[in-house]
């Protein structure tokens, strides 16, 4: 419980920084992410931080399964039937247009950040049960990870309407298989990185929508 | 049209990475099917005996000799210390005719866990690993329970109470070998104590390790006796990178230091060697350690020259727990119970280092122990091979012992 709220709360403080100090998120949300590891490194004092070994009963597939089935129906739901998830949707969208036909956007904007930070903080649950602790080195570079497998399932960089749920399971799913299915035929875990960096390139290259965006940086 | 055919060269790319992932061979047919071949008598370990049961099913499987592997976790494959563990395993493979496969994604809990992971996957037949925390074992008993898998450690015991208990309650468990780090380092403590150095700092590896751990508290045990200062220290410094650093700071921030002692990682050594030498104190600063750099001629001259107090020469101890997993998954385990297996490192006096480095060990190829040996530590080769054999062994190593097996 203490995970998911401080989770949750990490999410809001994203999201008040972020509506009130127009702070571009991906800056903001790596700033946090530093200084987290920088607290890490302090509260783990260079070792692990082991988990009782009863939890070890949490740690299995279907417990994850039913994490995850829950959570995709309940946010599938969310973002597709209900008022926030038109309001996200018109957000990713245009912006401007949303604000002017009356979406609350710096509050939807915040709720987002918590919804996220809320899906983070189940995500460490499972990967401390599934380690066993928590050390200096845990969840590192997870974030490429995921930046991969939504631009693999098709989830679009801009965000809108053409963001699916489906992308993101697509993706993941994906992802797994070409990471497991490689080293299963040997490749090596040092090509494996090198493989996933130009699948990540190809594939953003191919989605990303250069019509909508109006400066390409 | 350009993004559909790429669109397609990538489809094609997942179809076949998936289509390798589904016809991989399944772990509990491979893994059993060794004990469904072997005469495993009734009386030598319970492991035998309840998994003949299983292999009725998969007794037409073919048991091809060689094909038998077992996957090894360790913390790096470009480290001197881990290219001559991997080189003597493959020497001793080809007595044993068990290919050992590498996986070293990192040395923390999630990247082990994904080979041992990996390595179920892909069939093996035994885990040994060095692991970085305990919990990766507990975990690792519960996938190779699951999977029939046998596993060990390496350099690597088990300190927790319960996490030992759930291991060794595992029939699959074949035992762990390694060091006594805190005798060791104690011994290393009281010849730094006995040179007079009243000033030093100290980098170890990350809490929770064992090896870590017992390195510190020997060292801190005899410094305490001998009223040695630590003025510093710094905790999981595993890479060269990170000792490096650390080295500068202690340099830079303690004027009166004469000693940095290097615990755990064998890059550490050399990295914190250059920031003595960087730093103009080559001579004033020395270094003390508990591992070999894999450079001879390196590890020779600081030792010759007085800069470097060094115990080492225990990257023999793979050998030990391969052995105990290439018996018990030829269905002829040495012990119904895990077998744990001592190796007591050599501290360095120049007699010694002149024999341990000029003939033990050459480039990245550890003398230590050879063919003849190898082959007294299997049972295929030599039935009359006890788990008390493979414990003596492991407990008399030494340069004396090195002479004597090794009288022309």
């Amino acid at each position: 419980m203490t995970i998911i709220a401080v989770a949750v709360l990490t999410g809001l403080i994203n999201g008040v920084l972020f509506t009130v100090f127009k702070i571009p998120s991906f800056i903001l949300t790596m700033s946090i992410l530093f200084m987290y590891r920088g607290l890490t490194i302090v509260a783990c004092s260079g070792g692990t931080i082991p988990i009782p070994l009863w939890m070890d009963v949490l740690d299995t597939l279907e417990v994850k399964l039913a994490v995850l089935l829950v959570v995709l129906l309940v946010f599938n739901y969310i973002y597709t039937f209900t008022k926030f998830g038109l309001y996200c949707r018109s957000i990713g969208s245009g912006e401007v247009a949303a604000k002017y036909a009356g979406v609350p956007v710096s509050k939807v904007k915040i709720m987002a950040f918590v919804i996220s930070g809320l899906l983070a903080g189940i995500t460490a649950c499972i990967m401390l049960v599934r380690n066993g602790g928590v050390s200096t080195r845990f969840a590192t570079f997870l974030e490429t990870d995921i930046l991969t497998a939504l631009v693999l399932g098709g989830m679009p960089l801009t965000g809108g309407s053409g963001a699916r749920m489906k992308s993101v399971i697509i993706g993941a799913f994906m992802i797994m298989a070409l990471k497991n299915g490689l080293l299963l035929v040997g490749a090596s875990d040092k090509i494996l990185q090198l493989l996933m960096g130009v699948l990540f390139l190809i594939a953003v290259a191919i989605s990303f929508d250069r019509k909508n965006v109006a400066v390409i940086k | 049209m350009k993004k559909r055919v790429i669109s397609f060269v990538l489809v094609a790319l997942l179809s076949v990475a998936v289509m390798a992932g589904c016809a991989a061979p399944s772990p509990v047919e491979s893994s059993k099917a060794p004990e469904a071949s072997s005469a495993a008598p009734v009386e030598s370990s319970a492991a035998p005996v309840e998994s003949s049961e299983a292999p009725v099913e998969s007794s037409e499987a073919p048991v091809v000799d060689g094909e038998k592997t077992i996957g090894l976790v360790i913390w790096g494959t470009t480290g001197a210390a881990a290219l001559q563990e991997i080189d003597l395993l493959n020497r001793a493979s080809k007595i044993t005719g068990v290919k050992v496969e590498v996986l070293a994604s990192g040395y923390n809990a999630d990247a082990q866990l994904k080979d041992i992971e990996n390595f179920a996957a892909k069939g093996v037949d035994g885990i040994m690993i060095c692991n970085c925390s305990e919990e990766v074992v507990a975990k690792l008993a519960d996938i190779c329970d699951e999977n029939g898998i046998y596993f060990g450690q390496f350099h690597r015991n088990l300190t927790k109470t319960d996490i030992k208990d759930r291991v060794y309650s595992s029939k699959y468990f074949v035992g762990n070998t390694c060091e006594d780090e805190q005798g060791t380092s104690y011994i290393l403590g009281k010849t730094i104590a006995e040179m007079g150095i009243k000033n030093v700092a100290i980098t170890t590896g990350p809490h929770g390790d064992s090896t870590a751990e017992g390195r510190y508290a020997g060292l801190k045990k005899a410094f305490d006796e001998a009223g040695v200062k630590v003025l510093a220290e710094q905790w999981d410094v595993s890479t060269g990178e990170t000792a490096a650093t650390a080295a500068q700071n202690f340099i830079s921030s303690n004027k009166d230091l004469e000693l940095i002692a290097t615990m755990f990682s064998v890059e550490a050594i050399k990295a914190a060697n250059t920031a003595i030498n960087n730093s103009g104190k080559k001579g004033k600063i020395k270094l003390a350690a508990q591992d070999t750099t894999g450079d001879a001629a390196f590890d020779l001259e600081l030792l010759s020259s007085g800069e470097a107090i060094m115990a080492g020469g225990h990257l023999v101890d793979p050998i030990f727990t391969y052995m105990l997993l290439c018996n018990a998954i030829n269905g002829t385990p040495l012990s119904d119970k895990p077998v744990e297996c001592r190796l007591t490192q050599i501290v360095f006096t120049p007699e010694r280092a002149e024999v341990y480095f000029k003939q033990m060990e050459q480039g990245n190829t550890l003398l230590g122990y050879g063919d003849e040996d190898f082959k007294k530590m299997f049972k295929k080769t030599n039935p009359s091979v006890t788990a008390d054999d493979l414990v003596k062994m492991a407990a008399a190593f030494s340069v004396e012992d090195f002479l004597a097996r090794n009288k022309k």
